[in-house]
């Protein structure tokens, strides 16, 4: 111990002191002193009792010099007997008497005990709830104080709840399978090393290899310790050793240490936490990787490091809004012939795949990774295809695109083949669909939305709809033994509604269930979310649907021009309308909590997070709005769809285009100027049909007051019979012919580290605001931030 | 208004009332297993100074709404706000402080530990390494160059 001397406790004032010792009220006290010793990984829990008496390196040379002087320093029992107060008198007073250097000295040796080291004496999880109250600053400042600290202050669970503060989203999913690998991979190297073991036993040497193996763990240990590797490595070989080393007792982990306290287990991925009882090795505490890698040792196996994503979700997001971003696009540019003839209405995408839907007719797979095109581009329609949604995973393997020539898809998404056609979905074009697991809903410019069954549905099913106008018509049929079997019977109003005889019978599949009926133009977005259904309309409305009963529910007034896109998430409806502004709602109270201005046209895509809103517009710009402290939506960043920048993918820029909100002249922006030559030349298309749903003007729908809905609302004002968006369908101002197309956005996804967007372009744009930085890349995976 | 003996690990007994004492989770499923008690509860693991202490946080606290049971992880405040007397009552020297988050941990206060554990926080609060070193007492036992290194990779929380 006292070969460990330290440098000099730290020096503080006497009347630092003297405030330290003014509320000191026990002297029988329990705790131990703390340790004066470097063996940092010996977690003391504060109950402990050591045996032997700590003695302090001053104090064990005072006492040697005193022997040697022949002095004893034994209190004498009459002062002994005296109580606290007392005692404390005699010894100012013979402090007092004391020359002021030496009362330093005495100060030195008393602080140690007033200052404890909580960390080597309370339990691991007490601990871990004082650090719980730390902020990042705070925790990275205390993981310097020691190596015991730092592998406190580095605990993942602390990490996950500051990122989880942070109002940032993980993708769960992908953690688990992670430490499922993991987990496996240990099992795997256990197997083999208790294979290892048999065969050794059976060499009839048992402790020969017994030793062998405890000689080669250490070493493998030592190896690893000494290596400054990733903490993955070292773990692994810490768990080997455990796994190895039972027969030898020495595990480091074994749940037989009556020391162990519940709650404790927590800890038990901190190799050094524990009190090793290896007798008689050469045991070396690692060392603490000092950068931080994606996993940490775990109970058993590794476990995701939250730190790690912390760290980089910090980063990502200070990319997003620094504005640092490389770009991308798609078609890869070694490979323009996989790409579309021409414009491009609708993209969805996923880690692994993106698929876009095209005025060429056709639907394209790219892989993400590659951004090659996978297979041969899906032909089937006969006019544009406007919208789509697809679900990669194995159980599902689907596609489902709807186009202008009325017709709905459903592909197998693994093969591209197709598995059924619609034939005639709607009357007019299907301007946008979303399905679920059960629930396929289309929208039209025929101002209709249908919701269809995916599945068979035999009249048993919980989900059949009994409520349907369309299949059981709207005269209510007094039937006791069907308003017995009806799920919603009890909820009251249809109950007196019954099928007439023989209507019910088993459904097929993609058959239609529900017709909506209540828009007064074309309904251009719809988003599904359960049983509700959210619709926006070129009538500026928003309605809110049940999808079972076929009722609108809600309706949300607000937009003064047609509504292109709609997000919903069951609390909060994102609309971008042809009168330019994004609003949000709340979809309960139906109040409108925020107007978004800034787009120049029609916004035409939108999609929202908590804390940010991405929308794109016929103003050929995408918006970055981000919730401010204060909950307000602020305009932060621009991305010129058109901008040079998407001509040279694979350019990371840095610190571009700041843009002080209210302040979005077009010219203002000189990092990503228009050509005044592309404007010249820009040669709009043909307004499609996809354009055709934001540009409807509202009329009344005939036949609109035979249907009885349960509005709660006032029905909304007819709209003005000036079209909303008439001027999107105006010619042309400079139809010159080109081959350079504008960049009227149409659509795009984004996440925590992407947005991708297509446009009147014929190539996919995306902004990557991993911008180029390995530790984001490598992080990003477990990140979510879309929708 | 019924009243109970504690026994400290000092053997001293102090008589506390029960609504009192309640406030320990410990004592009061003791008390609610075991029925009516003429013995003092014996508490090994706290001694009388701490005790008194800890009893005279429960008294001042008789009348608080009882602890949402749910109140841990989700919600868990990570706020380290301190009432006032919350804070005056905390101003003891540090082994004090650490026996009754320790009393606390022990006898199932969760609002006692709790503010005993803020109070913790607030001395690392605000801190440099090193002055977080000094608070605590806490050896360094990083070679310059670790020190050096780990200073670096922190940089990453700065703004930048």
């Amino acid at each position: 111990m006292a070969s460990n001397s330290t440098p000099s406790p730290p020096h503080l004032s006497t009347q630092e002191l003297k405030n330290a010792a003014a509320g000191v009220v026990s002297e029988q006290t329990s705790l131990p002193r703390p340790l004066r010793s470097s063996q940092s990984f010996r977690l003391d829990e504060g109950y402990s009792g050591e045996e032997t008496p700590i003695v302090y390196d001053e104090a064990s040379g005072q006492d040697l010099r005193a022997a040697r002087e022949g002095v004893d320093f034994k209190i004498p029992p009459w002062m002994a007997g005296l109580n606290d107060a007392l005692r404390e008198e005699y010894a100012y007073k013979l402090i007092r008497t004391l020359p002021t250097s030496r009362i330093a000295s005495l100060v030195d040796r008393l602080v140690p005990i007033l200052y404890l080291d909580f960390v080597q004496m309370l339990p691991p999880e007490l601990s871990l709830q004082i650090l719980s109250y730390l902020p990042v600053r705070s925790l990275l400042n205390a993981s310097l104080a020691s190596r015991t600290w730092r592998r406190f202050a580095l605990e993942p669970r602390l990490w996950k709840d500051l990122y989880e503060m942070q109002g940032w989203r993980s993708n769960d999913a992908e953690i688990l399978r992670l430490e499922s690998q993991l987990r496996d991979r240990q099992e795997d190297d256990m197997r083999q090393q208790m294979e290892a073991k048999r065969k050794a036993e059976d060499q009839k040497d048992e402790e020969k290899n017994l030793r062998d193996i405890a000689r080669r763990n250490s070493e493998r240990f030592r190896n690893s310790a000494e290596r400054s590797g990733t903490s993955t490595s070292t773990e692994v070989d810490m768990n080997n050793i455990t796994q190895s080393t039972e027969g030898l007792d020495m595990s480091f982990y074994s749940n037989a240490n009556p020391e162990l306290r519940p709650g404790q287990e927590i800890f038990l991925n901190f190799p050094g936490a524990h009190k090793p009882s290896i007798p008689q090795t050469t045991y070396q505490e690692p060392p603490l990787p000092v950068e931080l890698g994606l996993t940490v040792p775990g109970y058993g196996s590794p476990r995701i490091n939250w730190a790690f994503l912390f760290k980089y979700r910090k980063r990502l997001e200070d990319n997003w809004i620094h504005n640092r971003y490389s770009t991308f696009q798609i078609p890869h540019p070694d490979f323009p012939a996989e790409g579309h003839a021409e414009c491009i209405y609708t993209i969805q995408y996923s880690p692994n795949y993106l698929v876009s839907g095209s005025r060429d007719r056709t639907v394209r797979i790219w892989d993400m990774k590659t951004r090659r095109l996978r297979g041969e581009p899906l032909k089937g329609h006969n006019g544009s295809v406007l919208c789509l949604q697809f679900d990669e995973s194995p159980d599902e393997d689907i596609l489902i695109t709807g186009s202008s020539d009325d017709s709905v898809i459903i592909w197998r998404f693994s093969t591209g083949e197709i598995i059924r056609t619609i034939e005639k979905a709607h009357q007019e074009s299907v301007l946008n669909l979303k399905f679920s697991k059960k629930w396929l809903v289309t929208c039209s410019k025929d101002k209709l939305i249908k919701v269809w069954t995916r599945q068979q549905l035999e009249t048993t099913d919980q989900d059949y709809p009994w409520h349907s106008k369309l299949l059981f018509g709207n005269d209510p049929v007094t039937n006791s033994g069907f308003a017995l079997r009806n799920p919603y019977a009890s909820g009251g109003f249809v109950s007196t509604r019954a099928p007439p005889r023989g209507a019910v019978k088993t459904l097929p599949s993609y058959t239609p269930v529900q017709v909506l009926i209540g828009h007064a133009a074309a309904v251009n977005a719809i988003q599904l979310h359960g049983d509700q259904i959210a619709s926006a309309s070129g009538d500026r409305l928003i309605k809110l649907w049940n999808l079972k009963t076929g009722t609108c529910e809600k309706t949300y007034v607000g937009h003064t021009k047609g509504i292109a896109c709609i997000q919903f998430d069951g609390h909060t409806i994102v609309s971008g309308s042809s009168d330019q502004t994004i609003r949000v709602f709340d979809s309960r109270t139906q109040a409108e909590i925020a107007t978004l201005s800034g787009h120049r046209a029609l916004v035409r895509t939108v999609q929202a997070t908590e804390n940010r809103i991405v929308s794109g517009s016929y103003d050929e710009t995408v918006r970055i709005w981000r919730k401010d402290i204060d909950g307000q939506w602020t305009d932060s960043h621009i991305l010129r769809q058109g901008g040079p920048e998407t001509h040279h993918p694979r350019t990371t820029h840095h610190g571009m285009h700041p843009m002080m909100p209210g302040n979005l002249q077009q010219g203002a922006i000189p990092q990503a100027p228009i050509p005044q030559a592309a404007i010249q030349m820009h040669q709009v298309h043909t307004v499609g049909p996809a354009l055709a749903g934001a540009v409807v003007a509202a009329q009344l729908l005939p036949n609109h007051h035979n249907y009885h809905h349960l509005h709660h609302q006032v029905q909304p004002p007819p709209p003005p019979p000036q079209a909303p968006a008439q001027q999107q369908q105006m010619p042309p101002v400079h139809p010159l012919p080109t081959t350079n197309g504008t960049h009227r956005v149409f659509k795009l996804q984004f996440d925590a580290r992407w947005i991708i967007c297509c446009s009147q372009d014929s190539k996919i744009i995306g902004w990557d605001y991993a911008a180029d930085d390995q530790g984001i890349v490598e992080a990003s995976r477990f990140f979510k931030g879309g929708n | 208004m019924s009243e109970i003996k504690l026994l400290s690990s000092d053997q001293a007994t102090i008589t506390v009332e029960k609504s009192v004492a309640e406030r320990s989770i410990l004592i009061k499923n003791m008390l609610e297993d075991v029925g009516e008690v003429t013995e003092a509860i014996p508490i090994p693991n706290v001694n009388e100074n701490v005790l008194k202490k800890v009893i005279e946080w429960c008294e001042h606290h008789k009348g608080d709404p009882p602890a949402q049971a749910d109140d841990d992880s989700d919600s868990r405040k990570k706020s380290s706000d301190i009432d006032e007397w919350d804070q005056k009552f905390m101003q003891v020297d540090q082994e004090m402080l650490f026996e009754i988050i320790l009393a606390a941990n022990y006898l199932d206060i969760k609002p006692l530990l709790d503010v005993g554990c803020k109070t913790v926080a607030n001395m690392i609060k605000g801190k440099s390494p090193e002055e977080i070193r000094k608070t605590f007492n806490i050896q360094n036992d990083f070679t310059p160059e670790e020190e050096e290194q780990i200073r670096r990779e922190n940089e990453w929380a700065e703004d930048r």
